[in-house]
């Protein structure tokens, strides 16, 4: 049973005893705002504070005499009686009430709030929401794995730990079949090949699955999809040169931290920098946007809310850290086709007093940046400056980089240690979001210290494993996708399914534009077209041709993001336009033709599903299907066709299993 | 939906709640958006200065309402004014195509990183049924406007609330809804049920909410497919058709009472190209007496069918025109003082709401701006325009925080 937290009513004679004015000690007030007040914050108040947006069960737990009046069950505690206080009992998850509500916080933590209670509850008067401890601080670094551990093991361990204290059973590993699907989408951006579903459910050596991992990341599919990805994080998808730069980066496997450095600095100066410009091109015009969007891409943190208003949940952020931020890109502009930057200029911003105010350079850290004295000029040396901007305009040359460069500065800051953290967490929470279907935090923009991930630890760990070898993103991937976290099926039982953050059955995920595009033209394809004894380097040139087909077709899609659904134009599109029938069912070079050269039904079937779902029917299947088989003997192509075609626009087909 | 996929906070989710509301949405209240692409002038339509340095050479007459006068060029609307309410006093501070059409279509400027829904999309979110066999948002646009520069967009609510775009150069008919000839109406029906029993398995277990959006949609092409029928006039009696007049606005205005008779909850039926930064009077003397018409005949045909109460038309485009005349004898763009016009459903019937000055340069009385249209619209439709959708964690009220529905022109 999970209910909000419930408390009691009467005992009034009680608290009255105890509310006697005594003055805390210091001790007490350390206690409360080390121990008690974070806890409150970051597990409570999201439904008990006067500050959440709907307060559960009436009760409110940000004054001390909240707590004691209590909500709709009554007082939450009864002073200097832990054991009879309701908010232990709850946050034991003992009785009815268990809370908080998805996760049971660890013992210690319920022992502090023991010990709080039986010392007289102190809570200080008038404040409501004091700085809150930011929850990295929370995780004490040398409580975590140790960094030798891999990466596999270190997921398991703390996917594994939550699941066993919360009583969930995880699902099995998902078969070989699914898992090469699943893989192969997700590293190579495609479906596997028949032969090579058959090849590695056949393979019976104990390291198959290591080895299938690492010949995928050796591919050059995974390098396109690599540039697909992050074409995506860094652009939303347009090209503006960017993608040339990427697929550079790509090749090289160019560390993130690197490719961070090489995007924020990029003046459109020489032929690599040309391409990196590229995030600039549609941003730079629009301060705010490029602001937003460095912080959201980097830093996985929109602090597009501060602009106008201190944050809602994050005390700790103001409209400084917005205007902050947006000081570090105030002094670059467009010249000609360059990414230039000035050598003064300062953000000015109304406060929401109505104040004016000159924002100082500050990173999301909170960090200000000393910066050199700088002078606006005055308008005859304005002047002069824009006629040099003009001739180096015409000259189509760069304007040369300021002696103090404000973008230099964040890379600086995002990447001092101690705070690089916003930049590590925000990457691998990506790339846990990419490979799970659900991040470690939720939303992808907002890891502020006030949302709590799912496994702080686990985020932690894997954000320290990553600074520590060098922001090496395809290592994190391979250490991602070897866990068994990422190998478990997706199908539930006939319980609930429990929440996404468990990670305890894998998400069915809507597969992206080009993984749907290119499912669909490797499933039309003949078989024999990706037949193992093929030069490698014709079969290599022939899967990126069709990997290149499937991108084109994926043009058709969306992008899915967080809670997708199938639009009804793509039910539409797949049942009557002439494209579906011309470009993925008929016979020449294609699957219908290469079935129909098989002997009887179970083979095609058979060749049919591999190609398609990359799995072999089920009984179930092959008996309705034969059904409309055998009805519709009078046209074996069509009716090929029409298995076919169901086989692709079938919801297993649109998800990642 | 089931609760578990959602976890915890994102329970509270909208997006998440499609179909879920369906016993809700028995509403039959229906919008259409009549967008007078490029910008009409105020003083050729609503609010006429006859006799003003501003006032352009037509005068005025009088209405059905008492001391209600509009443009001469609209004898029709002048006797339907008790079915109109008009406004005034917008002032919405962009006078840009690009940028008017966003103000207007989604009652305020998008953020950095979020783009707002249009109002077609948030009407058709509210009241759409996830079963219904028809569009849910329908828009003809023009090409000489453009299909982008329409600012039609569903925003952050996703592709699931785009609206169906036909453009006035092709065959008006929604796309993919007939079937290949190559492929037997049997096999049609056939490999629909092969691929639902195929989805229906790997549903099993894996019932999250993007999995099922998977049959819903596919649930919908059948009586999407039946829906060609409301593209084709051959079947509109001939006085309905005189009625509207002979153009294709007046055509596509017909289709569009057919789809919210049909059940389509919203249409915005576009009609271009208002921007009369030269000869603003022959351009409006052209196209007013077409609206005129048009509304009006659309007024009388929802009216006869007993749908003028749940059925809201609005007409309104990027801005209005400058009550200076140019150089040119046009009008430029003008957001600071201009006029729209809500009619039927929801609306009360000859209110008039806010004043210019004599001539049209600024707001004196009751001014507002796109958002509070933007709430009323919804408000007439039935939809409260104080609700929230959420985007992650983030709540996103359907208005700007402050912005209330203009309660003088509600029924």
């Amino acid at each position: 049973m999970k209910h909000p937290i419930a408390i009691f009513a009467s005992c009034l004679l009680l608290c009255g005893v105890v509310l006697a004015e005594e003055k805390p000690t210091p001790a007490q007030i350390n206690f409360f705002e080390e121990k008690i007040r974070p806890v409150l914050a970051s597990k409570c108040y999201k439904c008990h504070s006067e500050r959440a947006q709907k307060v559960k069960s009436e009760l409110l737990l940000d004054s001390r005499a909240a707590i004691l009046k209590g909500g709709t069950e009554g007082p939450s505690i009864v002073v200097g009686n832990p054991e009879d206080s309701l908010l232990i009992s709850t946050l034991r998850h003992q009785d009815d009430w268990e809370m908080p509500p998805d996760e049971k916080l660890p013992d210690a933590v319920v022992a502090d709030f023991a010990k709080w209670i039986a010392d007289g509850a102190y809570f200080p008067e008038g404040v409501v929401t004091k700085v809150e401890k930011d929850w990295w601080e929370q995780v004490d670094s040398k409580q975590i794995l140790p960094a030798k551990e891999p990466i596999e093991r270190a997921v398991d361990h703390y996917v594994g730990a939550k699941l066993k204290a919360d009583q969930i059973a995880p699902v099995a590993a998902a078969d070989d079949y699914t898992f090469i699907r699943r893989v192969t989408l997700d590293l190579a951006g495609r479906t596997p090949t028949a032969y090579e579903v058959r090849a590695y459910v056949e393979a019976t050596e104990p390291d198959k699955k290591v080895k299938l991992v690492d010949r995928l990341l050796d591919s050059d599919s995974f390098e396109r999809q690599q540039v697909t990805e992050f074409l995506w994080l860094l652009n939303a998808g347009s090209d503006d040169g960017l993608r040339e730069y990427l697929t550079n980066a790509s090749a090289e496997n160019r560390s993130w931290d690197r490719i961070f450095r090489d995007v924020i600095l990029a003046r459109g100066d020489d032929d690599a920098s040309k391409g990196a410009a590229g995030f600039y091109r549609q941003r730079i015009g629009d301060l705010d946007v490029l602001t937003n969007d460095v912080s959201v891409r980097f830093f996985g943190i929109n602090v597009s809310c501060a602009q106008c208003h201190d944050h809602p949940e994050v005390s700790s952020w103001k409209q400084d850290h917005y205007y902050g931020m947006k000081s570090f890109f105030s002094r670059t502009f467009d010249n000609g086709g360059f990414v230039a930057e000035r050598e003064y200029g300062f953000v000015k911003f109304k406060t929401t007093a109505g104040e004016e105010k000159q924002a100082q350079l500050m990173f999301l850290s909170g960090e200000a940046i000393q910066e050199p004295e700088s002078q606006e000029p005055d308008n005859k040396a304005k002047e002069a400056e824009k006629k040099r901007l003009e001739q180096f305009k015409k000259d189509k040359k760069p304007v040369p980089a300021p002696k103090f460069s404000r973008r230099e500065q964040l890379i600086h800051a995002g990447l001092k240690p101690g705070a690089d953290g916003f930049f590590s967490r925000a990457i691998v929470n990506r790339l846990w979001y990419r490979f799970m279907g659900h991040g470690l935090v939720m939303p992808l923009d907002q890891l502020h210290g006030a949302n709590r991930p799912s496994h702080p630890e686990l985020l932690e760990w894997l954000a320290r494993d990553l600074v520590g070898n060098q922001y090496n993103l395809r290592r994190t991937i391979r250490g991602l996708v070897l866990s068994e976290a990422y190998a478990r099926g997706s199908q539930w039982g006939d319980s609930q399914r429990p929440s996404p953050s468990y990670f305890a059955v894998a998400q069915p995920r809507p597969l992206t534009p080009n993984q749907y595009g290119s499912a669909l033209i490797f499933a039309s394809i003949d078989p024999e077209n990706f037949k193992p004894d093929i030069k490698p380097e014709d079969l290599r040139k022939r899967i990126e041709q069709y990997e290149k087909s499937g991108e084109g077709w994926g043009r058709n899609f969306q992008r899915p993001e967080d809670y997708f659904q199938v639009s009804v134009d793509e039910a539409l599109y797949f049942s009557n336009n002439d494209r579906v029938q011309k470009d993925l069912l008929g016979t020449g070079g294609k699957l219908v033709g290469h079935l129909l050269k098989l002997e009887d039904r179970s083979a095609r079937l058979e060749a049919a599903y591999l190609n398609t779902l990359s799995r072999k029917p089920t009984e179930a299947e092959v008996k309705f299907l034969g059904e409309y088989l055998d009805a519709r003997s009078d046209n074996e192509q069509r009716a090929w066709e029409q298995v076919v075609w169901s086989l692709m626009t079938c919801a297993e087909m649109r998800f990642n299993r | 939906m089931g609760a578990g996929w959602l976890g915890t906070s994102a329970a509270i989710n909208t997006f998440a709640e499609t179909g879920l509301n369906k016993a809700l949405k028995h509403s039959n209240k229906r919008v259409i958006l009549l967008w007078l692409a490029g910008g009409a002038s105020q003083l050729e339509t609503w609010d006429p200065k006859p006799g003003a340095s501003t006032g352009g050479p037509f005068t005025d007459m009088g209405t059905d309402i008492p001391g209600v006068r509009i443009s001469e060029l609209m004898p029709q609307m002048a006797k339907r004014m008790k079915h109109s309410c008009l406004i005034r006093s917008l002032n919405t501070r962009d006078g840009g195509h690009g940028g008017g059409a966003q103000m207007m279509m989604r009652g305020r400027k998008d953020e950095a990183n979020l783009k707002y829904p249009d109002l077609g999309a948030v009407v058709s979110r509210e009241l759409g049924r996830m079963d219904s066999p028809v569009p849910d948002y329908v828009n003809f646009y023009t090409s000489t406007e453009g299909r982008n520069s329409s600012k039609v967009s569903p925003g952050f609510l996703g592709a699931r609330y785009a609206p169906i775009s036909l453009h006035d150069g092709e065959k008006l008919t929604l796309p993919n809804i007939t079937k290949l000839d190559q492929i037997t109406q049997g096999d049609h029906e056939a490999r629909a049920n092969l691929r639902d029993l195929l989805s229906r398995q790997f549903e099993q277990g894996r019932e999250t909410g993007s999995v099922r959006s998977h049959a819903a949609a596919y649930a919908r092409v059948h009586g999407l497919m039946s829906c060609e029928k409301l593209f084709d006039l051959s079947d509109e009696p001939q006085k309905i058709k005189d009625m509207y007049g002979p153009t294709q606005f007046a055509e596509q205005v017909i289709m569009a009472r057919r789809m919210v008779e049909a059940g389509v909850p919203f249409v915005r039926v576009s009609r271009a190209w208002w921007d009369s930064h030269g000869q603003n009077f022959e351009t409006h003397q052209e196209l007013v007496p077409e609206l005129d018409r048009v509304l009006a005949a659309l007024i009388d045909d929802l009216k006869q069918r007993g749908m003028l109460d749940d059925v809201l038309v609005v007409t309104m485009g990027e801005f209005g025109r400058t009550p200076k005349i140019n150089a040119s004898l046009g009008r430029d763009h003008f957001a600071t003082a201009w006029s729209a016009s809500l009619h039927g459903g929801g609306t009360k019937g000859g209110a008039v709401y806010g004043k210019t000055d004599d001539k049209c340069e600024k707001v004196v009385e009751n001014e507002i701006g796109a958002g509070e249209l933007f709430a009323t619209i919804l408000e007439a439709a039935g939809i409260d325009s104080s609700k929230e959708y959420h985007v992650g964690a983030r709540p996103i009220p359907l208005v700007n925080p402050g912005i209330k529905p203009i309660r003088e022109v509600l029924a």
